[in-house]
């Protein structure tokens, strides 16, 4: 393969005419985790729909694993779509059908000549992976927000993707439950050697799973690095981001003296 | 055109078959085609080489498991050599479990059983909401704020107002058909004035409650379900009550309180446009003058005939509000749910409703008010 598993350079658009991203580049080598981190509203979702197809920008490059999503034909992109899998924010279980039943989805549509036990087999150890093996019967509606990120894990796990894209995985979660699911995606990462995206706001989170980060501040790249890079970034926006409980310089300086007023 | 994964290739012979490239979910249905003429051909262990093997996924895991039953089903047996480091670790980490498969109760007459359960404990549940309906409805007009005349006036509207072309167009067009139906029966017997008393009669009785209330059903029993299940589901009604508002006081009394004063204006509409339908039809093709028609209508048609199907139709409208509302109050899920509860209230109210007017009708002929 050529170049990184996920690469994008120059990506600009968003919804309408109005520009939600400008000029970001993002590159992922293989087997890394990257956090793309920004506040809500900076267009980290925008460039994730994006980065799988589901969304054109108006100009810039996107490649993955090699391919340029966005040039494919409608009969290829599911060629290139199956060896990537993604995560939806909510889980995006579909509620009709059971657990089970949701992690042999893409399996009955992308490996339709397999046997229906080799198949099961296949969903079984995804969910074991998940530690939902139990709840295989279960559908989505008797299921926490917690379990139905997981179940939703398994579902996007069961094709073995080389790329994993997670939209704000532990969003709605407990902190415990969070790094749970945290402790899940490096163990996925781990076995599996997957690249893995992830967008979120969380940035406790972000440091615990990811090697490397992205953030970004209306739409455009603010820092990009390793944690160490990021914490030593004198830029205002990078600070304000990692570090939002402490004052700006401005804010400081005018501190004491409402002190004395006081 | 994208790149697929490295393709798996076969080298196959009546004892070994020797794999390279990648065995995953691509390109397992070709493995197993190959092991199963392999295992068809030979005899004794058939060997699978996996030397060459840069890549399995989860889903080629599991279909050794299926390779190795194959060959066992051919009464041979099966064996993987040469398995490289990065092979090894796939299926390891695939963690595909060798145990029987668990079956989800296939026992059809337990599965009845329980559906059977499910559905009497569903029935009680209702009767207890009834009761409890009716209690609160009883208590509503006496506690302060516990009767809403605002949002039952609303309700009215909703449910009776805005129905009422549908039904006169649908029960219109039923007594024109009916007319049309009885015209072509009785002209055999040369009794084609009887028309009138078929049409308004079954109308009247019957046709007029029972079409007002599976419309209403449709319409309203659906949209009152799928309302307070999205209220449900949305937590609009733990907020209620969480502001001390009780939900049956706020949504479900003016709505159901709404179809019981609703529903028989609506029978009346509908009974008026049945009877008109059918006045067309013996005005166009029979050539019967007005006069005669409403004579013969006035002779033969009693209050009683009437009045019978308006009060079916006040005990339908306690069926479709109180089903509706026990439904939507029922909720589990998400959208999902609410769905469920609109199909299933709507298809109760019709089946209760049906057997309620076999219950009143029958109870009516025994006391002898059917003449």
């Amino acid at each position: 393969m050529s170049g990184p598993p996920v690469f994008a350079r120059g990506v600009t658009g968003g919804y309408g005419a109005g520009a939600v991203l400008r000029g970001v580049d993002l590159e992922v080598p293989a087997g890394e985790a990257h956090a793309v981190l920004g506040t809500s509203g900076c267009g980290k979702t925008t460039l994730l729909r994006m980065l799988v197809g589901l969304l054109r920008p108006l100009a810039g490059e996107i490649r993955i694993l090699g391919e340029p999503i966005h040039a494919l034909s409608e009969a290829d992109r599911p060629r290139l779509l199956r060896r990537v899998g993604l995560l939806f924010q909510g889980g995006a279980l579909f509620g009709s059908l059971s657990v089970l039943e949701n992690v042999l989805f893409p399996l009955r549509e992308h490996a339709p000549g397999l046997p229906e036990r080799a198949l099961e087999r296949t969903a079984l150890a995804k969910l074991e992976a998940v530690g939902l093996r139990e709840a295989a019967s279960k559908m989505p509606s008797d299921l926490s927000g917690g379990m139905k990120k997981r179940v939703a894990l398994a579902r996007a796990l069961v094709l073995d993707p080389e790329i994993l894209f997670l939209d704000e995985p532990t969003a709605g979660l407990d902190p415990v439950t969070a790094a749970g699911l945290d402790a899940l995606i490096l163990r996925v990462k781990r076995l599996w050697r997957v690249t893995l995206v992830i967008v979120t706001h969380d940035l406790g989170s972000a440091r615990r799973v990811a090697d490397r980060a992205t953030l970004l501040v209306a739409g455009e790249v603010a820092a990009s690095g390793t944690f160490a890079d990021l914490d030593a970034s004198a830029d205002p926006r990078v600070q304000g981001f990692l570090r939002p409980e402490a004052p700006s310089p401005g804010e400081a300086a005018r501190e004491p003296a409402a002190a004395d007023r006081g | 055109m994208p790149k697929d994964f490295p393709d798996l290739t076969i080298e196959a012979d009546e004892e070994a078959l020797r794999l390279s490239g990648a065995l995953t979910f691509r390109t397992a249905p070709a493995f197993l085609e190959a092991v199963r003429k392999a295992a068809r051909s030979g005899r004794g262990t058939l060997w699978i080489s996996l030397q060459g093997l840069q890549r399995i996924d989860t889903a080629g895991a599991a279909v050794l498991l299926e390779a190795r039953a194959i060959a066992e089903a051919a009464g041979r047996g099966f064996e993987l050599e040469q398995t490289p480091a990065v092979v090894r670790d796939g299926i390891e980490h695939a963690g595909i479990r060798t145990d029987p498969l668990p079956r989800p109760g296939r026992g059809g007459l337990r599965r009845l059983l329980r559906r059977g359960l499910s559905a009497l404990s569903t029935a009680g549940d209702y009767l207890a909401f009834l009761g409890y309906l009716l209690a609160a409805s009883v208590r509503a007009p006496f506690r302060r704020r516990g009767f809403r005349t605002v949002l039952a006036l609303d309700q009215m509207v909703r449910i009776g107002i805005n129905a009422s072309p549908l039904v006169a167009l649908c029960c219109g067009l039923m007594g024109l058909t009916l007319a049309l139906q009885a015209a072509i029966q009785l002209r055999l017997f040369g009794v084609q004035d009887y028309v009138i008393d078929l049409v308004s009669m079954s109308m009247t009785r019957e046709i007029g409650p029972l079409l007002a209330a599976v419309l209403v059903a449709g319409r309203s029993g659906a949209a009152i379900a799928a309302e307070i299940g999205t209220m449900r589901v949305n937590e609009e009604i733990d907020a209620l009550k969480s502001l001390g508002v009780s939900e049956t006081d706020h949504l479900v009394i003016p709505r159901v309180l709404g179809l019981l004063v609703m529903l028989p204006c609506l029978t009346f509409i509908a009974d008026a446009a049945g009877i008109f339908g059918g006045y067309m039809f013996c005005a166009l093709d029979l050539r019967q003058d007005p006069l005669y028609f409403r004579t013969w209508l006035f002779m033969d048609l009693h209050p009683q005939d009437v009045l019978t199907g308006l009060s079916k139709s006040v005990v339908f409208a306690g069926i479709i509000g109180s089903l509706a509302a026990f439904f939507g109050l029922r909720v589990k899920g998400g959208g999902e749910g609410v769905g469920v509860a609109a199909t299933r209230a709507v298809v109760a109210s019709i089946v209760l409703t049906i057997v309620a007017d076999g219950a009143l009708t029958a109870l009516f002929y025994l006391v002898g008010v059917l003449a």
